[in-house]
């Protein structure tokens, strides 16, 4: 018995799971190496907010009646994304409260997965700064060598981070090796730049992640950080970089691909205009930590540079092959 | 539900068709001043006070001004209107709530609220039926203004109409306006919500689902 | 400037590559449309228990000699019947049963003088269809002699799974090809001829040697194929400057010109690859037109019932619901399998991956086109272009979503921005 088929008739198969899989596995060594600074609390953090992102996608999928599209893993990765972008001393309600934003109103209300304007990991980690900042943005001292308590923090030690002490127009000393490994205060996900970037390579490997957003991303930072630089110690583009959220963004937010344009020459001139509006909150923002904020700003011109530049792509190769 | 008797235009503009959270007009007021019920009464008063005898003068004497001419004359008549009510704020009920409210009280002049009210539809209204609806809209923005305003008072300071609840949680940042987007985006939600159930459940049986 | 385009696919043209080609000539029975579609009168010149030679046109059509369609096979008109053919429409058919007696009607050429009038002659008389695009040859040669043309470049590219009926017919008629491919330049008036295509080095290497590595352009083997020449470099030795206006004309059709033109013979045979996982062993058959292919089916024997049946190569085939169908000039492929080629799951959300965009080689915005035509946003959707998509079906291949975009993106250009609205009252307002 013959059946209809539409062409192609062949397909690439690829399993729900891939995209946000790889992007979990690259966040398993960022909390690692902070569990080996400060105990197990950052793997709590992470947990919780999976965890509570998880339980409110089915929430919000039960009240819409729909079926909870949870196979694709895209809820659990906003969640612990959520969870590495807090301090390791925030309190555990913080990254649920976050997590609970990001889905049940930054995600779902839109469509659920892949109908998502805003990254909705980069969105509740802005409503936990707009609402919660002084939990969000105390940091443990790294030196202490007692892993951090897991209810009453009082007693915790804690220290400026470099991004806070540039903010403040202070010079941030930190030694090269230091910045490199993370050894310096800092949210969970800042763990060493060797990691992040390693987890950039892999995810570009996998095909979840595009180079194009990434590099000019970070190319135009440090040009901004070498021209505009906060700190005159001969470090300072480096401290830029490594400190606060800059490459954690770059890495995991900006390249989310729902919210990020799909056009080459969109996905270029999406980088360069998140990196000028990180350098630029970070030179006369509120907090010392803004990058979230760049990365909602830019996701709004996302569908509007895609046109735009696949317009002038056309046209321009049209002109070239007359 | 017919629009051209008094009551069916008072409900229409109270809940189904309710100026904040399905017109969404005037929002501002709302997310910037209602963090306490007491600001929301006094604000919720100061708008139907000047509400009434607007939707009176449209009804008499819209339709003999020029098109360019009516948005800014009932915008110079909401501000006379507003003037009165200011004062009797002021110096009558309590000067620290006028101080309250701030600027946002003489704003009110060019709320899209009074303004939308230059509409043909709103000129070929009968004078009952217009002040039916312009009592409809005033209670309507009153109720979701007090109901937003007590929640976040609740929020805020832990008190409603400042009588203490009783539980130490506070969450400050509620007074932000982005706390109260949210909240009038998920009340809004709810009455559309609440609207489909109703005519889900009083739909003909059998009958055609549009 | 533009970034890769087009996608490898895994190739699966063994065992059907490697056989020899198989000739059907015990054929019981054919069904031929007396003409090709086209809009004007077609009057049918044969009839019921007429014989029939191979060759002998079948109807005449009043200013397009070239629409007329040749019998394939020395018979008799044993009956009519419509036929709703999935790549055709419907044909209006004469089923003719076949003879054993071999008697052609040729036009054997009198002289031995080739010129570009009498190729051009014996094109439209041998009725020449090119396999690559079902537009008669005489009609494609009439345009090379009008216009300027620097190179013609036999299409022997075959960059889809499993297709391999143009590497069939080089390997059998390489010689006659090339001959072809002369004739068609002639009329072009270049001494440009090539043949291209994409073979392993072995293959290639004994393909040069018959034809002349001069006359061999190396194609690439990236999915679609945009042009089977690489512009402002070496193509076997030869410049192909980027302005150089290059024709493709299909091997097969070559081999029917240079029969046609040499020895008066129309062209009345196809060789097609049947293949799939469903079909016992895969091969090329050569096969006259009006075969039907339940009869090439049973020829290379099924292993079980086929839910599926592609006229074409996978990835641009029709997919037929009945086997009685005839082979017709254009049907280079078909295939047979089991079940669906692919098992495809419901479509999830499009998760913006930007595959579709890379892969696109018409330079369109697949995931924009869809979006916008679900959303019947009329406004927008004529500045995206749709109307350039070819239907290669690159971008449904390479969406994780399981999305038909190569559907929706074809009826999207077809619909040519009129979208009907679907005005529904809404019930709360």
């Amino acid at each position: 018995m013959l059946k209809p088929s539409a062409s192609p008739h062949l397909r690439r198969i690829e399993r729900p799971f891939y995209q946000a899989g790889g992007v979990l596995l690259c966040l398993v060594p960022l909390t690692a190496f902070s569990c080996l600074y400060y105990g197990v609390r950052p793997l709590l953090l992470v947990l919780i907010g999976m965890i509570t992102a998880m339980l409110t996608e089915v929430f919000c999928a039960a009240f819409a009646r729909r079926r909870p599209t949870l196979n694709d893993g895209t809820s659990a990765v906003t969640g612990a994304l959520i969870g590495c972008m807090m301090s390791p001393l925030t309190p555990f309600w913080v990254p649920a409260m976050g997590a609970l934003f990001a889905i049940g109103v930054v995600k779902m209300p839109f469509g659920g997965t892949g109908r998502n304007v805003f990254n909705p990991a980069a969105a509740g980690v802005a409503f936990c700064a707009l609402c919660f900042p002084t939990r969000l943005f105390t940091y443990p001292d790294p030196a202490q060598i007692a892993p951090l308590p897991l209810t009453d923090t009082s007693s915790v030690v804690t220290a400026l981070s470099p991004a806070a002490q540039l903010s403040h127009n202070a010079t941030a000393s930190i030694d090269w090796l230091s910045l490199i490994t993370g050894n310096f205060a800092g949210p969970i996900g800042s763990a060493g730049v060797i990691v992040l970037l390693a987890c950039a390579l892999y995810l570009w490997m996998r095909r979840s992640s595009s180079l194009l957003i990434f590099t000019p991303y970070l190319t135009t930072c440090a040009l901004l950080a070498w021209i505009f630089p906060r700190s005159p110690s001969p470090d300072a583009v480096l401290t830029e970089l490594c400190t606060g959220l800059l490459l954690f963004t770059g890495v995991f937010l900006l390249c989310d691909p729902v919210t990020a344009p799909r056009h080459w020459l969109a996905r270029v001139c999406y980088g360069v205009i998140a990196a000028v509006l990180v350098m630029v909150l970070r030179h006369f923002g509120r907090f010392e930590c803004c990058e979230f904020f760049a990365v909602l700003l830019v996701n709004a011109l996302a569908p509007m540079l895609d046109r735009t530049c696949w317009r002038i792509a056309d046209t321009v190769s049209e002109v070239m092959n007359r | 539900m017919k629009k051209n008797t008094p009551f069916a235009a008072f409900w229409d503009a109270f809940l189904p068709n309710n100026v904040v959270l399905l017109q969404a007009a005037g929002l501002c007021p709302i997310l910037a001043v209602g963090t306490t019920l007491q600001n929301g009464v006094a604000l919720s008063a100061c708008t139907a006070a000047v509400m009434l005898p607007l939707s009176l003068f449209v009804t008499f004497f819209g339709n003999k001004l020029a098109q360019w001419l009516r948005p800014a004359l009932y915008a110079l008549l909401a501000s006379v209107l507003l003037l009165g009510t200011a004062f009797a704020l002021h110096f009558t009920v309590s000067p620290e709530l006028y101080a309250a409210l701030y600027i946002f009280l003489p704003l009110m002049a060019v709320n899209t609220l009074f303004t939308y009210r230059t509409t043909p539809l709103h000129l070929s209204m009968p004078p009952l039926v217009s002040l039916a609806d312009a009592f409809g809209s005033a209670l309507g923005f009153a109720l979701v203004l007090c109901i937003s305003s007590a929640l976040r008072e609740m929020a805020i300071y832990g008190t409603v109409w400042n009588i203490p609840l009783g539980y130490e949680a506070r969450f400050p940042e509620a007074a932000h306006p982005f706390i109260g987007f949210l909240l009038l985006g998920f009340m809004s939600a709810a009455l559309q919500w609440f609207k489909k159930l109703l005519a889900r459940n009083t739909a003909p049986k059998g009958g055609a689902d549009l | 400037m533009a970034p890769y385009k087009g996608i490898h696919l895994t190739f699966e043209k063994k065992p059907a590559a490697l056989l020899p080609t198989a000739q059907l000539t015990d054929v019981k029975q054919v069904v031929l449309p007396f003409a090709y579609p086209t809009a004007a009168p077609v009057s049918p010149s044969v009839f019921l228990y007429d014989t029939l030679r191979r060759g002998t046109p079948l109807s005449e059509v009043e200013g397009e000699p070239f629409s007329v369609m040749r019998s394939s096979v020395t018979g008799v008109v044993c009956g009519e019947k419509t036929v709703n053919h999935p790549l055709y429409g419907e044909l209006h058919c004469a089923v003719i049963d076949c003879s054993s007696d071999t008697g052609d009607e040729v036009a054997v050429p009198e002289d031995h003088l080739v010129t570009t009038e009498s190729i051009l002659e014996a094109a439209e008389k041998a009725g020449i269809i090119d396999e690559l695009d079902g537009v008669p040859l005489v009609l494609k040669l009439r345009e090379f002699q009008e216009t300027r043309i620097d190179f013609v470049v036999g299409d022997a590219v075959e960059v889809q799974p499993y297709a391999s009926s143009a590497w069939a017919t080089l390997r059998s008629y390489a010689e006659e090809v090339l001959d072809g491919l002369s004739l068609a330049a002639a009329c072009a008036g270049t001494n440009g001829y090539h043949i291209a295509a994409c073979l392993s080095p072995s293959r290639r290497r004994s393909l040069s040697l018959r034809v002349g590595k001069e006359r061999f352009f190396k194609a690439d083997s990236r999915y679609p194929v945009k042009e089977p020449v690489r512009r402002g470099r070496k193509n076997g030795g030869v410049m192909v400057s980027k302005n150089a206006v290059v024709r493709r004309v299909g091997v097969q059709a070559c081999l029917a010109l240079s029969r046609a033109v040499r020895l008066g013979e129309p062209h009345t045979t196809a060789i097609v690859t049947v293949a799939g996982d469903a079909v016992k062993s895969p091969q090329n058959l050569q096969v006259p037109f009006g075969t039907s292919v339940q009869e090439l089916l049973t020829r290379c024997g099924l292993s079980c019932d086929p839910e599926t049946l592609i006229l074409g190569d996978i990835m641009t085939g029709v997919a037929s619901l009945t086997q009685d169908v005839p082979v017709l000039p254009g049907m280079t492929c078909v295939l047979a399998f089991a079940h669906r080629p692919t098992k495809l799951e419901s479509p999830r959300a499009c998760i913006g991956c930007g595959r579709c965009v890379r892969s696109c080689h018409a330079g369109l915005l697949p995931f924009e086109i869809y979006r916008r035509f679900e959303n019947m946003h009329d406004e927008q959707l004529a500045a995206l272009q749709a109307h350039r998509c070819d239907g290669c079906g690159t971008c449904s291949y390479v969406c994780p979503c399981n999305l038909e975009l190569t559907a929706t993106v074809l009826e999207a250009g077809r619909a040519d921005n009129t979208i009907l609205l679907d005005l529904k009252e809404d019930t709360d307002a």
